[in-house]
Formats: C-alpha cells, structure tokens, sequence
C-alpha cells in the first residue's frame, strides 16, 4: 500500500540519484521544470522509475499537466489506486 | 559597460580613430539591416519561384547565408573594426557534425555560419519576429529555439546528415558569471549518438554584450579568437551505465568545464 507520504519519500530518492537535485531543496510546492531543473528528458526516466516502484502502468500522458512535486505525488497515487489522476 | 566618453587614447589620433570606428560600427549595423533586406528578397525569390529540388534549393540558400556572412566579417575586418583569427579548420567537416560553441558576443553566429558553408543552427524565436532577419532564418528552414521538440528537432536534422550549430548557454555570455550550458545539447549529442565539435570563440576586449547599445564600442577594435578543436567522444558517455537523465548531467558538466577551462578571464 502506497500513501502519499510514502510516494514523496520515493520520488525525493529518485530525484535526489537521478537528477542531483539536493533532497534539502525539495518540496511538495516546488516546480518541476522552473525550480528543480527537470525537462521532458528527466521526466520520462522519473516514470520509468515510478513505475518500477508501483509496478503500475504508467505513460508520459499521466503526467502532462503535472507542473509541482505535489501534482507528480497525486498523478502516482491516483495511478495506484486506479483512480483517474486528478489535474 | 563602456563608457563612450572614455575612450582611451587621449591623443588626436587616438580620438579620430575612435570617432572613425563609432561611424563605421553606425554604418556597419545600417548595412547589417540592408543586406538582411536585400538577402530576404534574394532568398524568398529562390525559395518560392525558381523550380528546384528542395534539397538543393535549402543548399543554396545556407551556402548564400554563410558567403554573405563571410563578406559581411571581412568588410567589418577591413574597416577597422575588428580582427579575427581562426585555428583549426581541419576540424570541419564537410557535414554531419554537432557543434557547439560559447557565445561571448553578437557576432558569434556570424563567425560559425560563415566557417561552416552548410550550417543548420538553432536560432532564437525572436528573429522569426525581426523584419530584418525573419526572412534568412526562415528560408533557411532553422532550428527555433522555442519549438516544442527542439531536441527531436535537433536529432534528426543531424541524421539528415546536416552539421547543427549550437550555443547551449542558449543567450550571450553574462561576464563575470560562471558559464552555464542548458542541458539541450547533451541529450541531442546522446540521443543522436554523435561526437561534439567544440569551437571556442575569444573576444578581447568584450564588445556588444547584452544590453549594451551599438555605439557602446570598446576602447579599441576587439579581436576575436576562433579555436575549433578536436572531437569530444560521445562514446564513453553512452557506454556508461545510467539512466539519460543521469548521462545529460555528466555530459552537460564535462563539456561546461571544457569551455570554462578554455575560456574564462576573456570578459573580465
């Protein structure tokens, strides 16, 4: 079971090996693209990553409005509990 | 910033070159924006009247770009108003090549077209909006810098077999600061499975920065530095075991200490 505090811990860990981002410098309302420095190219290694937590299904299209840690946190736990993600 | 007022050699002579290189550089931007003018005219006549391959036709018109480029820096070279000097030619390549280059100053992209007869270049959004400049960007079927696949872009225009040029720090260099590339350039190099020529591009004393205005000129004609180098491997990055994003970053950071180590102190 995945709770939305679970899935922020797992997605700071991704972020912190794959993207060298300071753990420190993350937050739920930190933007993606503007803050952290993530582009599409990052974006697409994140969900293959997510995914392999999950073990869920999970496309590029899930994310595409995600613009904050805490929309990419929602996405995956709607995505978990086969909710439609909100936006 | 410069200051037009000081302009170094307090002699006669000194001021008359002076006053004489303010006129020219006046001149020089007014015929930057007739030739650009006459070029859109010549351009758009080939691109939509004369039948021709589209092949051959975006050839041509690159290879226009690039000469009048040349004529352009050679009749500024003669007025006195700059210098330049170019090593390593025999790095080019007559294509297929990703090159990159740091961007100290306005005339940068000039240089890198001229030197490379067939260039395809990622150009800012802005000169598709530019009277002047919209119609050889255009025409010349560029790479805009605010599309929405710019990397897929990139990629294939290399596959193509077309030499891009690239400038990752995406603007002009901020002096003083640190230099920064956008991590864009990594992903294409490793995407594409291509080597990166590095051109690295000296200007002494710095001239026409960001926000400087044309009569801003320094105290005397700069002098450029041109070194276009050997390759830059691509290989043992894509060999090594990590996710792309973890790769762009490596990547992005060696080619960043690369330009850093070879141009840094030239805009102090």
């Amino acid at each position: 079971m995945h709770t939305k505090e679970s899935i922020y811990e797992h997605l700071k860990n991704i972020m912190v090996e794959l993207f060298e981002i300071e753990a420190d410098t993350i937050s739920l309302d930190a933007r993606l693209y503007e803050e952290l420095d993530i582009d599409s190219i990052d974006a697409v290694d994140m969900i293959i990553k997510l995914k392999d937590l999950t073990g869920k299904k999970m496309q590029p299209a899930d994310f595409k409005n995600v613009r904050t840690v805490q929309d990419v946190v929602d996405a995956v736990y709607a995505l978990v509990n086969n909710d439609t993600p909100k936006q | 910033m410069a200051d037009i007022r000081n302009h170094g050699d307090n002699n006669l002579l000194g001021s008359i070159g002076y006053a004489w290189r303010l006129l020219a550089t006046g001149f020089s931007f007014m015929l930057f924006g007739i030739g650009g003018a006459l070029l859109s005219v010549v351009l758009y006549t080939v691109s939509h009247l004369i039948p021709m391959s589209s092949d051959r036709k975006l050839a041509f018109i690159r290879g226009t770009i690039s000469r009048t480029l040349s004529i352009y820096l050679l009749f500024l070279r003669l007025c006195g108003l700059l210098s330049y000097e170019i090593h390593g030619r025999k790095y080019i390549k007559p294509g297929g090549q990703l090159i990159i280059a740091n961007h100290p100053s306005l005339l940068d992209v000039a240089f890198l077209i001229s030197l490379i007869k067939q260039a395809d270049c990622v150009v800012k959004a802005s000169l598709w909006r530019t009277p002047l400049t919209r119609g050889p960007v255009s025409t010349a079927k560029y790479i805009r810098n605010d599309s929405k696949q710019l990397i897929q872009d990139c990629v294939q225009s290399l596959h193509q077999g077309n030499s891009l040029v690239v400038f990752p720090e995406g603007t002009r260099t901020q002096p003083g600061e640190p230099l920064k590339f956008h991590r864009g350039v990594a992903n294409v190099a490793l995407m594409a499975e291509k080597d990166i020529t590095p051109i690295t591009i000296n200007c002494e004393p710095a001239t026409l920065l960001k926000n400087q205005k044309w009569y801003q000129i320094p105290r005397r004609p700069p002098h450029y530095t041109i070194r276009i180098l050997p390759d830059i491997a691509i290989g043992p990055h894509l060999a090594m075991a990590a996710m792309q994003s973890q790769k762009a970053r490596r990547l992005n950071r060696d080619l960043m200490d690369f330009f850093t180590a070879r141009t840094t102190g030239q805009n102090d």
